[in-house]
């Protein structure tokens, strides 16, 4: 989810993903945790690499991606939404 | 990052891994600040590569290298071996629980049974190192140390009572 939304952004590689990810988290992932997650989002479809700059691999979202990082955003604002109603009512 | 360290852990991996992302993998490596937590991620990363290949990169090459140790345990010399020492165990527990720890003069049936079961592993494990460790030695390895302590296990009661 963490890759898929950095890649919303644009195309980045590795490097720029952790960047990116720490901003919007506040976190910086392990080289390996970001590693699995982009060799599971390229084997589901999810991502895809484009040409190499020099030794760093950039990636993008693909149509998939983009399709089912929009149903988990959608999944999590109905999530906020009843948390935050539940929340006003303690 | 030392690149001597950084060879050495990106050797965790798969080859199959190393051989689709060791350029890209390394460049991230030299450009981060590479500390504890870092190595451990990497460490825990690679290890759940090589046990369940999530990424399924691993199965295009398992015919001739089957690089997760799941596909080498499920080999009949990786599973045999350590079915034999977990029924070695089971043997030597049942006889102390039926029996009581104390050693009996002529050994019988069920000692020479645990022993056959010890033994009969050798040619086993012979087979499994011959074939496997040239093929994926870390992987081979890996399987090799839980043979072993399958074995240890089954030896542990017999020590520990001195049977």
């Amino acid at each position: 989810m963490l890759v898929l939304a950095s890649l919303a952004d644009g195309p980045k590689h590795g490097h720029a993903m952790l960047d990116d990810i720490e901003a919007m988290c506040g976190r910086r992932l392990g080289p390996g945790t970001l590693y699995g997650a982009i060799a599971r989002l390229e084997k589901q479809g999810f991502i895809e690499p484009l040409t190499a700059e020099d030794r760093r691999q950039p990636y993008r979202l693909t149509e998939s991606g983009e399709k089912v990082f929009a149903e988990n955003i959608a999944q999590l604002r109905r999530f906020v939404a009843i948390g935050a109603r539940r929340l006003a009512t303690i | 990052m030392n690149r001597t360290i950084m060879a050495w852990i990106i050797r965790l991996y798969p080859k199959s891994w190393r051989s689709r992302f060791r350029a890209e993998f390394e460049d991230l490596l030299a450009s981060e600040h590479i500390g504890a937590f870092a190595l451990l991620d990497v460490a825990r990363a690679a290890t759940v590569e090589r046990l369940f290949s999530p990424s399924g990169l691993g199965d295009d090459t398992m015919q001739t290298y089957p690089n997760s140790v799941v596909m080498l345990i499920r080999k009949p010399s990786g599973y045999l071996p350590i079915i034999m020492s977990m029924a070695a165990l089971a043997l030597v527990v049942s006889i102390v629980a039926m029996h009581g720890a104390a050693r009996g003069r002529d050994e019988g049936a069920a000692a020479h049974t645990f022993q056959l079961l010890v033994v009969a592993q050798l040619p086993i494990l012979a087979f499994f190192a011959v074939k496997w460790l040239r093929k994926d030695r870390v992987s081979a390895l890996s399987v090799m140390v839980i043979q072993a302590a399958a074995v240890g296990l089954a030896l542990l009661p017999v020590w520990a009572f001195g049977l």
